[in-house]
């Protein structure tokens, strides 16, 4: 009777220092995103005078600064503007690609599908000064469209290997008796591979908004004036010049990572799925 | 403390330090998903059977999940490889930018240099090569060992 109970004491202390283990990983974690909104709130002097403790008060001055004077609110539009219109053609198109190539049989799918995914290896540093001379050729540096563009290219192999690998569990029987009732491939796209192949997509355009949202390289390399830019690239180019003044840099990290802490926290269970898919089989 | 207090950032050594540092704090949370995804699809019928055996959870760890998790491991050594080639711009950028000296200089910040601050595009072109030689070498190797996995398969 006692050893039993003593066993279970034994158990009760083993699951709370693994839990207090867990509980410090998991505020190793949290710390800089607090400390990045405390931060925020002081002035220049305060925070040079003791960078860990508490705003005296609360004071917005750095946010309004960074809209007032650092016209960040234009480069939070550019941000939404090219992401959401390269994510939503990716999407599309990644999808519409995927279903041939996990469901219809014609000659050389394996190889159009090798082809596509060996896309997937090319690293963008590769690719930035062909892409660069590129788009600078046909005058289209500065444009939105030159980085909806890239984004769309450079992101759909991924959106295609994964979705085709998705679709290929939809059992081949639905498609076949949504053709023998007659319908044609328009039909079966839109009616019975989107809705079934929903979670997988809503799952690719959330990493893609995380990858766009968050690219610093190429919106700095093919929007390069001050008028065009993305969020990460303004908020980045600010450390280059007001590196003393590290509260409004704070101000503006934090601005820049609102939408994907949002989106994590509305799609955690997408995001979760979507980056251990293929890591295990 | 005072002793502690260092740059950190712009000594010889320690930059580099600071990057590996920002690197896990960023990547450890994905390697941990996977991992945790590898372990429940594991059968709990293994860590009864291993329970019963009488092993500790330190043997159990060792001789039972280690090795399953295998197939696991492999697949994140080889992307964190191809990431540390492909993925630093951003904290260079950010943290050191490439210094002191080119303590902190990894190939692809490297290559944005070269391409668009002092405009050798040759010699940045040359680099992109490299870079793609090596990525082309590590996707082999993968495929190699996807291949292997592949085998073991029922």
């Amino acid at each position: 009777m006692s050893a039993e109970i003593s066993s279970k004491k034994k158990q009760r202390i083993q699951d709370a220092i693994v839990i207090a283990l867990l509980a410090l990983v998991a505020l190793s974690t949290l710390y800089p995103i607090l400390f990045m909104l405390l931060s925020s709130l002081k002035g220049k002097i305060e925070y040079m005078k003791n960078p860990f403790s508490l705003p005296a008060s609360v004071s917005l001055s750095n946010y309004i600064l960074l809209f007032k004077q650092y016209g960040v609110m234009q480069a939070i539009i550019n941000s939404f503007f090219t992401t959401i219109v390269s994510i939503t053609f990716t999407g599309f198109f990644g999808a519409l690609a995927a279903f041939p190539l996990a469901k219809l049989n014609f000659k050389g799918r394996e190889a159009v599908f090798t082809f596509i995914t060996a896309f997937m290896m090319v690293p963008v540093a590769v690719l930035m000064i062909p892409t660069y001379v590129m788009f600078s050729n046909l005058g289209m540096i500065n444009s939105y469209l030159s980085i909806i563009i890239f984004w769309f290219v450079i992101d759909l192999p991924y959106g295609i290997y994964m979705m085709t690998a998705n679709f290929r569990s939809i059992p081949t029987e639905i498609i076949e008796s949504a053709k023998i009732d007659g319908d044609t491939l328009p039909g079966i796209f839109t009616r019975i591979i989107l809705p079934m192949g929903k979670s997988i997509l809503v799952t690719m355009i959330i990493i893609y908004f995380m990858w766009n949202w968050n690219d610093l390289l190429m919106p700095m390399i093919l929007l390069n004036s001050e008028k065009m830019t993305t969020l990460t690239v303004a908020v980045a180019t600010i450390v280059g010049k007001y590196f003393s003044n590290l509260p409004l840099l704070l101000a503006g990290l934090l601005i820049n990572s609102i939408p994907t802490i949002a989106i994590y926290l509305i799609f955690q269970k997408y995001i979760i799925k979507g980056v251990t898919v293929g890591a295990i089989k | 403390m005072e002793a502690l207090k260092t740059d950190w950032l712009s000594s010889r050594g320690t930059a580099i330090s600071v990057i590996i540092l920002a690197v896990v704090w960023t990547q450890f949370g994905y390697g941990m998903l996977v991992y945790l995804a590898g372990m429940s699809s594991i059968s709990p019928s293994v860590f009864e059977a291993s329970k019963i055996d009488g092993a500790n959870w330190f043997q159990r760890f060792v001789h039972v999940i280690l090795p399953m998790l295998i197939r696991t491991t492999e697949f994140l050594v080889i992307l964190n490889t191809i990431f540390v080639f492909t993925s630093l711009f951003d904290y260079i950028y950010t943290i050191t930018r490439g210094g002191p000296g080119y303590d902190t200089m990894p190939i692809n910040y490297w290559i944005y240099m070269k391409a668009f601050r002092s405009n050798e595009m040759g010699f940045a072109c040359a680099l992109a090569l490299v870079l793609f030689g090596i990525l082309l070498i590590i996707s082999l190797i993968q495929r190699k060992i996807v291949n292997k996995a592949d085998d073991w398969g029922e």
